[in-house]
């Protein structure tokens, strides 16, 4: 069964009907089971704010320093945001430019997805050559922001300037190490890559800003500017692709095939390194592998914008549509993935719409659809004091088929691998592993291995994540060739005759941290309804109507407490901090640590300024 | 627009620094730079403060030079006139000089104003 708790069955050609007798309603358990223990052994340690991607981000925990473990966890969004409002009665093309300003680092994929929701609801879909040009657009955005988070973002977590205050007995180890991978990477002990990744002077950190930069070139060619695009249309792109345009995104890609080389082999060392210290560093930010992706990069012979053929142009995709639960693949159509979409805000700052006389019951292909789906949702903000066994956040609780999941790189990785959908000239999947060519630099060609872990967890994360950045520059260079070919056919048209027409859409297109939907609803030409859930909504859940938490506050509530100093004074969180940053949770850079009294113990930012 | 409305037009820093406005969404990287610069060597006497009246830096904001201008289209009614954003990127590019806005291609929403975003967006075209 693809949906196990939702009333949802399909029969053999995949069609979706209501089960019998089947109901969405919520049945929350009986009795909340025994709180977390509040005895005088725990204390309150808060994180606030951890800035993300959708707002601001506080964590708050609760520590039993004598077993070394987390005995309570609540992700708090402390900020409204309501985009949801903003569009709401608003020209529907507006959605692309004003979508793109939820985030200051994804702009490209928001407008990107606001531009397929449009595209969905008036049935138009773009030229291929521009479809191929989005493509390659994406893949250059990920290249930049997946080295944004390893480098500049998380790398510091794992610098010598932490370890050496927070794990002093391993900084000692990593001086005794040799790296395995020195011959790619050019390092020679683990040491020389901590000390690489120390914040503003680590050769590392100051590399990947160049990368970042080519990466960020990239999609100014193409996209016009970064972070908010400036040539994306519906069913197109303004900027006219030719052979000029496209040598110059050549010559950045050329130049990135060792660092991509470089970067996976330096992430594997690492996360090596850690395991064969302890084998606890497993368990840090360890959590169900409940996994969820859109998939992402279309066929552009494939993809026609079309709801009742996602399921088709969905398997076509560079990175393949899915759900994972419990490590078991569920499914990778694209219309089961949307089907089992829900939002629950029992523990958040909003109202509950579902009374609302509005909805649709159905999706275009007449899929049922549960009240609590983002095309049935109605944002109602509901501002009130916090409470943590009540209401604590601004994000909602995503669920699919009502689990809790996480998505990103590790997400995407896992369903390809395991689907194996896709074989290109450049990335191969099947039998749960990846192999992705990189072309031969001053390094020779090299395939990257990648296979699915045994655990989800922080370092898995991160090490999927730098391997991701191989995979993203394998898509740009195949977006790059299809888009050379479609030239000398003659296939030079970047966009399609567009008009808004009246009718429901999504838009189904991955940001860097995870799965990016776009729900919209247009009547009589204005937009009636559009409804933005992104990966961090995802992540940093609060609990929903079962009170099962959300993909953050499980992760963290499974981290030991590994840190050398953790019962002194001198207590950073470093495995906590690890624990949220593997999810790339927008902007941590601004991630302070507070004592239960509100006191500023230490400044943790991931630049150099907390570092003494 | 900008810090002015929280601090007041009237604002000095400690080093006695006026609010510098760098426009944009967001603001072009290249151009902070150079506005930092510029800062800089003000603050070390080595250049005159070159500031409009909107607290820009005159020779990046101020000057509606063809190549620097893009104007609102006709098709804007509820404005009644067509209206002009200044802003380096048409002519300079986004970064390193590539890229950039209606330069390839791309439209303009005017996110250099000091009105945006409030009003209609997506619809300004090159001029």
């Amino acid at each position: 069964m693809c949906l196990e708790n939702l009333p949802i069955a399909f029969d053999e050609t995949g069609k979706a009907r209501l089960e019998e007798a089947g109901s969405f309603a919520v049945a929350p358990p009986a009795a909340n089971g025994a709180g977390p223990s509040t005895n005088g052994r725990t204390r309150e340690f808060n994180i606030d704010p951890v800035t993300r991607v959708a707002g601001a981000l506080a964590f708050h925990t609760r520590l039993d320093d004598e077993r070394g473990v987390v005995t309570e966890a609540h992700s708090h969004a402390v900020q409204f945001r309501g985009y949801e409002l903003i569009l709401k009665g608003r020209n529907p093309l507006d959605a692309i430019d004003i979508s793109s300003r939820a985030c200051g680092v994804c702009g490209g994929v928001h407008s990107t997805c606001a531009a397929m929701a449009l595209e969905m609801t008036s049935g138009v879909a773009p030229p291929p050559l521009a479809i191929a040009a989005r493509n390659l657009a994406a893949s250059a955005e990920f290249v930049y922001d997946h080295c944004l988070h390893l480098f500049l973002l998380a790398g510091p977590d794992y610098s010598e300037a932490m370890v050496r205050q927070t794990e002093p007995s391993l900084w000692e180890r990593a001086q005794r190490t040799a790296a395995a991978r020195g011959a790619v990477h050019g390092l020679q002990a683990i040491a020389d890559i901590m000390k690489g990744l120390n914040p503003l002077s680590g050769a590392l950190y100051r590399e990947a800003l160049g990368a970042t930069r080519s990466g960020r070139e990239i999609v100014s060619l193409i996209l016009g500017k970064y972070p908010h695009p400036s040539t994306i249309l519906p069913a197109g792109l303004g900027v006219a692709l030719d052979q000029a345009l496209l040598n110059q995104v050549l010559a950045r890609i050329v130049a990135l095939r060792d660092y991509v080389k470089r970067v996976v082999a330096i992430w594997e060392d690492l996360v090596e390194f850690f395991y064969e210290a302890s084998p606890r560093y497993r368990e840090v930010g360890a959590r169900r592998a409940n996994l969820l992706t859109t998939g992402m990069w279309d066929d552009p012979e494939a993809y026609d914008a079309d709801y009742l053929n996602a399921d088709r142009w969905g398997r076509r995709r560079l990175s393949t549509p899915g759900a994972v639960v419990d490590g078991e693949l569920r499914t990778v159509s694209l219309n089961q993935v949307d089907l089992g979409i829900e939002e629950f805000v029992d523990h958040s700052f909003y109202e509950d719409w579902t009374g609302g006389s509005f909805l649709p019951a159905s999706a275009p292909d007449g899929s049922p659809l549960s009240p609590y789906h983002p095309w049935n949702k109605e944002t109602v903000p509901r501002p009130e004091s916090r409470s943590w066994k009540e209401r604590y956040s601004w994000s909602t609780a995503p669920r699919w088929d009502r689990q809790p999941m996480e998505s990103g790189p590790l997400a995407r990785q896992w369903v390809t691998a395991v689907a194996g959908l896709v074989d290109t000239e450049f990335v191969r999947s099947g039998d749960g592993a990846l192999e992705i060519l990189i072309p031969a630099g001053h390094l020779p060609e090299t395939i990257i291995e990648w296979r699915v872990p045994e655990v989800a967890n922080a370092l898995e994360r991160n090490r999927a994540r730098a391997v991701q950045v191989a995979y993203s520059l394998a898509t740009a260079y195949s977006s790059l060739l299809q888009a050379l070919d479609y030239l000398r056919e003659g296939e030079t048209a970047m966009s399609a005759p567009f008009e808004v027409g009246d009718g429901v859409g999504v838009g189904f297109w991955e940001g860097g941290r995870g799965i990016l939907t776009h729900h919209c609803k247009v009547e009589d030409g204005r937009l009636a309804n559009y409804q933005i859930v992104t990966p961090s909504t995802w992540m940093a859940s609060p609990r929903d109507p079962w009170a099962a938490p959300g993909p953050y506050e499980e992760a963290v509530m499974n981290t030991p407490l590994l840190e050398e100093t953790h019962r002194s004074g001198e207590f950073s969180g470093i495995d906590i901090l690890r624990a949220i940053r593997s999810f790339d949770p927008c902007l941590p850079c601004t991630v302070h640590m507070h004592s239960g009294a509100g006191t500023l113990v230490r400044d943790a930012t991931t630049c150099a300024c907390g570092q003494e | 627009m900008g810090l002015g409305a929280l601090l007041g037009q009237e604002f000095r820093s400690l080093a006695g620094l006026p609010i510098v406005n760098v426009p944009g969404c967001a603001p072009n990287g290249d151009a902070f730079i150079e506005a930092l610069s510029h800062v800089f060597l003000a603050l070390g006497g080595l250049v005159p403060l070159d500031l409009d009246e909107l607290g820009r830096p005159r020779w990046l904001y101020s000057e509606p030079t063809a190549l620097r201008t893009v104007r609102r289209a006709e098709t804007e009614p509820a404005l009644g006139q067509s209206q002009h954003a200044s802003c380096p990127v048409p002519e300079r590019g986004w970064i390193n000089r590539v890229g950039g806005c209606v330069r390839v291609g791309g439209g303009c929403n005017g996110c250099t104003r000091p009105d945006f975003p409030d009003g209609p967006l997506s619809i300004i075209a090159a001029g």
